[in-house]
């Protein structure tokens, strides 16, 4: 398919565009093609789509300021070891040290400069050159750098339960406290006036599945019954104490 | 613009708006603002609109997406109103955790734990 060499950029192949957003599709698509063909695995693909997406649309939003007469040129090689590219502007270049650091709090919510930092995420190497007007990047075809990926955690719930029985004077409380520390879970145990005993928790269901269960197996002597209700996490506790 | 079609699809359930994605990549600039337009509709229509983006259908997005989502958010900020983002995919949160967006938008794991959590 191709003999385009990645450690040799003189072989490397060369897409010229017009610079227009609609036309990076096909140096984008080309690149996406020679990873197919040598088979590099899903989780390659997405890295390179995501670093092509992000350096074409700053050469043709940043660097050229979508100046139609102006042209984006872009070089690549892809063989089974290693997929390199580079994509050129013919803007005025930028200083990489004056783009902001986005993850910052005060700047979490600042709608662009995250491209870059995506980029380097997920290629093996990245650089500019002539003053910001070249980017230079490559992504090894085993590559141990990607990020791997993880489900999203489940949302923290809480959980309010009333023990019943011979509960109250007999180190319930502190050993509810007790247990509650080691899981890492938010909120209260306290006596009520009619006897029982209420705790409330928040944390992930199967920390608080072991908090209640654990209580159960450890007081099952004093526990006649146990009644429970489950609603959203309010955040609001930063600990877990005895109240009341 | 009259003949454009819609990039998004809503449902309204108990008073959400649950929005999905027609697209599988929210990539290109172009699409996104298009998007960002719609929802911005969408906020603009309910005050205090409790807004459900579910990302089922969505295998790629780029930054361009991610400051579409964070105008998004600020718009239904200052409507007083709600959003979350449900049914993201491992690869899809890898993004969101590299740029520490998870951080900023409420992102729960299912439609039905966002549902519940408005």
């Amino acid at each position: 398919m191709t003999h385009a060499d990645p450690d040799n950029e003189a072989s490397f192949n060369v897409c010229v565009v017009p610079s227009r957003l609609a036309e990076i599709a096909l140096p984008k698509q080309r690149i996406l093609d020679e990873l197919a063909h040598f088979q590099y695995a899903e989780e390659a693909s997405f890295a390179m789509k995501l670093a092509l997406e992000e350096a074409l649309t700053n050469a043709v939003r940043h660097g050229n300021r979508c100046d139609p007469s102006k042209r984006v040129t872009v070089r690549y090689a892809v063989n089974e070891r290693k997929a390199v590219v580079t994509v050129r502007d013919e803007g005025g270049g930028f200083a990489l040290d004056k783009v902001p650091d986005c993850t910052s709090a005060e700047r979490l919510s600042t709608p662009n400069g995250r491209g870059i930092m995506l980029m380097r995420a997920y290629m093996d190497e990245l650089c500019y050159r002539d003053q910001g007007r070249e980017v230079y990047f490559s992504m090894l075809r085993q590559s141990t750098r990607r990020p791997c990926s993880e489900k999203v955690p489940p949302s923290p719930v809480r959980r309010t339960v009333y023990f019943t029985g011979r509960v109250q004077g007999v180190g319930f409380r502190n050993h509810a406290l007790q247990v509650a520390s080691r899981l890492n879970v938010t909120g209260y145990v306290r006596n009520l006036p009619d006897g029982r005993v209420e705790l409330v928790a928040e944390g992930h269901e199967e920390l608080l599945d072991q908090l209640v269960q654990q209580i159960e197996c450890d007081m099952k002597g004093c526990i006649a019954d146990i009644c429970t209700c489950a609603s959203p996490a309010t955040g609001q506790f930063h600990d877990f104490h005895v109240a009341g | 613009m009259a003949n454009r079609q819609s990039h998004v699809s809503v449902k309204y359930t108990s008073g959400v708006q649950v929005v999905e994605f027609a697209e599988r990549k929210i990539l290109e600039e172009l699409s996104i603002s298009e998007i960002g337009e719609e929802l911005a509709k969408l906020v603009a229509l309910g005050g205090k609109a409790k807004l459900l983006l579910s990302f089922k259908n969505v295998e790629h997005l780029s930054s361009a997406a991610l400051g579409m989502l964070i105008t998004l958010n600020r718009q239904v900020e200052q409507a007083k109103g709600e959003l979350r983002l449900a049914d993201i995919s491992p690869p899809i949160y890898e993004v969101f955790k590299i740029t520490r967006l998870n951080k900023l938008f409420k992102i729960c794991a299912t439609t039905e734990e966002a549902m519940e959590s408005f």
